[in-house]
C-alpha cells in the first residue's frame, strides 16, 4: 500500500535534507532559501508500506504569488496527499508554526517536524515537544535531518497517522470578532459554490478574506473587499495567529529562545554585509576562489592531459596509421580528452563555491549586492538566481520561479545566459592558460566579473527599453552560518560537476566524432575538408574580429555545448603536426584570444538553455530576443575588445 | 585598547603586504592579489573605527579578517609550492602565511570573546 506524503515548510528549514534522509536521495541542499523550485519525489519502503515523499518548494503562506509557491499550494489542494509533514526550524519556529496553522485549518492529518534541534540545544534553549503537541493537536517529531536523527521516528509516525486516518476535522482557531463575522458570511456562500474543491469552507473563507485570487477563481464567488478593508482584516488575522504562536512558544520553549540570532552570527553579518566593506569582501572572496581553481587544479589537469596524449599515441602505435586509429586517437580520445582535462578545475571551483553556499555566505552576498542591483532595477533575489548559473544556466533559469514579480522574472531569465556556466570554463581556462599564463587566475576572475556586470547592465537596458516599473525589494531571512562538512562539499561539487562528465560521455563524444569526420573528409588537405569549407564560408563575417575558419567552425559547433569548442580546436590544430595548444598560440594573438573569450561569454546560449528559456517564458518571441540580443552584444563586445586591446598591445 | 591595537597592527601589516604585492617589491607583482591583501587590511582597520562601546562589532572585524586571511594563506602556500618556488620571493611568500596564521589566531580569540559575550 502506498502512502502519499507531502513535505512542506518555509524556505531553508531543511526540507530537502529531510527528503534526502527519508528517501536516500541526493538532491542538492543549500544553506539559502529558494533552492527547491519544483517538486521532487522519492520513495521509501517502511513497515510494509511504500511511502511516496514529495518535497515541495518552500512557502511562508498559502496566499503566495510566485510560481514555486503556487506549486506547493496546488499540490496540497489538488493532489490529495495522505499525510502532510510540515517542517519548521526549531531555532526560529514562528514562521513555520504560522504555516502550520494555515495547514491545520485545511486538514488534520499533519505531522510537525522541528528540525535542527541540535542547533537549538547549542544556543542553550530547550524544546518541550509534548507541550507543543498539546497546544497544536498534532504529532511533533524533533529531527536533525543532516544527521538522520529522528528519521525513523518520523517514518513510524507517518504510518501511524495514515493508519489511524484522522477524521477530516481541522483545528478551529478563533480570530477577532469582526473576522469571524466575515468568515461566517463567506462560509455559507462558499459551501454551495466551491463544491469542486474538497476543502473546509472555513479555510476557503479565510483565504478569500486574505485575497487569494486562485481560490476566488475556482469558487467564482463575487466577493469584493476594498484595499483598506483587505489590509485591515489581513492584519487582524495575522495578529491573532502570531499571538497564538507566541503563547505556544512561551509554553513549549525554555532557556532563552528570545535571543533568536546567535551573537557570533550577528557579529559576522555586521562585517560581511557592511555598507562599505561588503562588496570589496565579496569580490576578494570570489577572486580567491577563481585563483584557487587555477592554482590547485592545474597540476591535476596537466596530469590528465599527459595521460590522454599518451593514450592517443598508444592507440596510434597499436593500430597503425589508418582511418580507424585516427577516429579513435584524433577524434574520440583527443576530442573528449581535451574537454576532460578541465574536470579538476571544474570540481575545484565548485568546492570553493560549495564552501560559500554551505556556510550561508551566498545569501549575504545577495543582500550586499542587492543595494547595487536595486539601483539597476533588479533585486538580490535575481542575483541569487544568476549565481546558480555559474554551474549551469538551466537551473538558474528554473530558479527564477521563486521571483514573484513577472517583469523581474522575465528580465532575469533573459540575462541569465550571460552568466558564465561551467561549460564555458574549459574555453576560458584553455585561452587564459595559453595566452595569459602569468595572470590566468585573474583572467578567470575578469570573465566571471564581466559576466555579472553584463547581466546587470543588460537588465538596466531591458528595464529602460522594454519594461517599466520598480523592482520588488529583497526581503529574506538570512540563514544561520554553518560549518561546511566534507561530505556536504563533495556532494555539492559532485552534483554540480557531474553534469560536465555526463556531457563528456554523450554530446561531446558525439560531437567529437562529427568534428573528426567533418575535419577529415574528403581526405587530403585539411583546408578542403567539409569543416574548412563551412568555416571559410562564414569566415568573412568574423574577419573583423580576427577569427580564422577554425575559430569560426569552433563557434558554430559550440552552439550545441560550449565545451565542444575545445574539442574542435584540439582536432583542427592537432593536424599541423605539433601540440594543438602550441599551434593555437602561433595562430592567434592575445587580443584575439581575449576577444574570443568575450564572444564565448555572450553569444548564443547552448541548446538546453534555449529550451529552458522557451519553456519558462512560454514565448518564442522572448527566446528569439534572448538569442539575437546575445549575438549582437557578443559581436560588438568582441570587436571592442579586439580593437581596444589590440591597439593597446599592438598586434 | 588591546583589540584596537591588534586590529591596527594587523591592518598595517596587511596594507604593507598589499602595497608590496601591487608594486612588486620583494615579490612578483600581482595587482588583484595585492588588492585582496588591502581588503583584508581594511577589514581589520574598520574594527578600529567601530564604536568603542560596541565590543562585539570590533571583535567581528578581527574574526572575519582572520578567517579570510587563512584562506588566502592556503592559496598563497599552494601558489608557492605549485608555481613559484623561486628563492627571490621567499621572504614575502613565507611572510604572508605567517601573517595569515597570526591573524587567524587573533580571529579565534575574538570569536571566543564574542561567544562568551564579553
Amino acid at each position: 500500500m502506498t502512502i502519499k506524503v507531502a513535505l512542506m515548510g518555509n524556505p531553508n528549514v531543511g526540507k530537502t535534507s529531510l527528503f534526502n534522509a527519508l528517501t536516500g536521495a541526493r538532491q542538492h541542499v543549500a544553506n539559502w532559501p529558494g533552492v527547491t523550485v519544483e517538486k521532487r519525489e522519492g520513495t521509501v519502503l517502511h513497515k510494509g508500506f511504500r511511502i511516496h515523499v514529495v518535497d515541495l518548494p518552500g512557502i511562508y503562506t498559502f496566499g503566495s504569488k510566485s510560481i514555486d509557491e503556487q506549486i506547493a499550494r496546488d499540490y496540497i489542494l489538488f493532489e490529495a496527499p495522505d499525510v502532510v509533514v510540515v517542517v519548521a526550524d526549531a531555532v526560529n519556529p514562528e514562521q513555520g508554526l504560522y504555516l502550520l496553522m494555515q495547514v491545520l485549518e485545511l486538514r488534520a492529518d499533519v505531522i510537525l517536524v522541528m528540525n535542527a534541534v541540535d542547533e537549538l540545544e547549542k544556543s542553550g534553549a530547550q524544546l518541550d515537544r509534548y507541550e507543543l503537541e498539546k497546544h497544536l493537536g498534532v504529532h511533533v517529531i524533533p529531527t536533525v535531518a543532516t544527521k538522520r536523527q529522528g528519521v525513523s521516528e518520523l517514518l513510524n509516525t507517518i504510518v501511524h497517522v495514515f493508519k489511524s486516518k484522522p477524521v477530516h476535522l481541522p483545528v478551529k482557531f478563533r480570530y477577532d470578532e469582526e473576522v469571524e463575522k466575515r468568515i461566517n458570511e463567506l462560509e455559507e456562500e462558499s459551501s454551495s459554490k466551491c463544491e469542486n474543491l474538497n476543502v473546509p469552507t472555513r479555510w476557503l473563507a479565510i483565504r478569500l478574506i486574505e485575497g487569494d485570487d486562485v481560490v476566488k477563481w475556482f469558487c467564482d464567488i463575487p466577493f469584493q473587499l476594498n484595499e483598506e478593508e483587505k489590509k485591515r482584516l489581513g492584519l487582524l488575522i495575522a495578529k491573532s495567529r502570531y499571538d497564538h504562536i507566541n503563547m505556544i512558544i512561551r509554553e513549549a520553549y525554555s532557556g532563552g529562545l528570545s535571543s533568536k540570532r546567535l551573537p557570533l552570527d550577528e557579529a559576522i553579518d555586521h562585517v560581511l554585509t557592511h555598507k562599505y566593506l561588503g562588496i570589496p569582501i565579496f569580490f576578494a572572496i570570489m577572486y580567491l576562489i577563481f585563483s584557487f581553481t587555477f592554482e590547485v587544479a592545474q597540476p591535476l589537469a596537466d596530469g590528465i592531459d599527459a595521460s590522454i596524449a599518451y593514450l592517443a599515441e598508444l592507440v596510434k602505435a597499436s593500430l597503425g596509421e589508418n582511418w580507424f586509429s585516427s577516429l579513435l586517437a584524433d577524434g574520440i580520445i583527443s576530442g573528449v580528452g581535451a574537454v576532460l582535462v578541465f574536470t579538476p578545475n571544474i570540481f575545484v571551483m565548485f568546492l570553493g563555491l560549495g564552501v560559500l553556499e554551505e556556510t550561508g555566505y551566498l545569501p549575504r552576498a545577495a543582500f550586499v549586492i542587492d543595494r547595487v542591483m536595486y539601483a539597476l532595477k533588479l533585486s538580490g533575489r535575481s542575483f541569487m538566481s544568476l549565481i546558480l548559473g555559474f554551474g549551469c544556466n538551466v537551473p538558474s533559469i528554473l530558479s527564477t520561479r521563486a521571483i514573484s514579480d513577472p517583469r523581474e522574472r522575465l528580465v532575469t531569465i533573459l540575462v541569465s545566459p550571460f552568466v558564465t556556466c561551467s561549460a564555458r570554463l574549459p574555453v576560458y581556462i584553455l585561452l587564459a592558460g595559453l595566452f595569459f599564463p602569468k595572470h590566468a587566475g585573474s583572467m578567470l576572475f575578469l570573465m566571471y566579473s564581466a559576466s555579472i556586470i553584463l547581466a546587470a547592465l543588460s537588465s538596466v537596458l531591458l528595464n529602460k527599453v522594454l519594461f517599466k516599473g520598480e523592482p520588488v525589494p529583497l526581503i529574506m531571512e538570512l540563514p544561520r552560518y554553518r560549518k561546511p562538512t566534507v561530505l556536504g562539499l563533495l556532494n555539492y561539487s559532485w552534483s554540480k560537476g557531474r553534469h560536465f562528465l555526463q556531457k563528456a560521455g554523450t554530446i561531446i563524444l558525439a560531437a567529437s566524432v562529427a568534428i573528426w569526420f567533418l575535419g577529415s573528409f574528403p581526405p587530403g588537405d585539411i583546408e578542403n575538408t567539409f569543416a574548412a569549407r563551412l568555416g571559410k564560408f562564414l569566415e568573412p563575417i568574423f574577419k573583423p574580429l580576427g577569427y580564422d575558419w577554425r575559430t569560426t567552425t569552433a563557434l558554430i559547433f559550440g552552439m550545441a555545448a560550449k565545451e565542444i569548442m575545445v574539442s574542435t580546436f584540439s582536432t583542427f590544430y592537432s593536424t599541423e603536426g605539433v601540440e594543438f595548444t602550441e599551434a593555437m598560440r602561433n595562430a592567434m594573438d592575445p587580443a584575439t584570444a581575449l576577444s574570443l573569450m568575450f564572444f564565448v561569454l555572450t553569444y548564443i546560449p547552448c541548446f538546453a538553455t534555449i529550451a529552458a528559456i522557451r519553456s519558462e517564458t512560454q514565448s518564442s518571441k522572448w527566446t528569439a530576443v534572448s538569442i539575437l540580443y546575445g549575438l549582437v552584444i557578443a559581436y560588438g563586445l568582441a570587436y571592442l575588445v579586439k580593437v581596444v586591446i589590440g591597439g593597446w598591445v599592438g598586434t | 585598547m588591546g583589540w584596537n591595537l591588534t586590529n591596527l597592527m594587523l591592518s598595517s601589516l596587511w596594507f604593507l603586504a598589499g602595497v608590496l604585492k601591487i608594486a612588486g617589491i620583494g615579490t612578483t607583482s600581482d595587482i588583484p592579489f595585492g588588492i585582496v591583501f588591502v581588503v583584508i587590511g581594511a577589514i581589520f582597520f574598520w574594527g578600529v573605527l567601530e564604536d568603542p562601546t560596541d565590543h562585539p562589532k570590533r571583535l567581528a572585524h578581527t574574526y572575519v579578517g582572520g578567517v579570510i586571511s587563512i584562506w588566502l594563506a592556503i592559496l598563497s602556500v599552494a601558489h608557492t609550492l605549485l608555481k613559484d618556488s623561486s628563492y627571490t620571493n621567499v621572504y614575502f611568500e613565507l611572510g604572508v602565511p605567517i601573517l595569515a596564521v597570526l591573524s587567524y589566531f587573533a580571529g579565534l580569540r575574538a570569536r571566543k570573546e564574542i561567544e562568551a559575550g564579553r
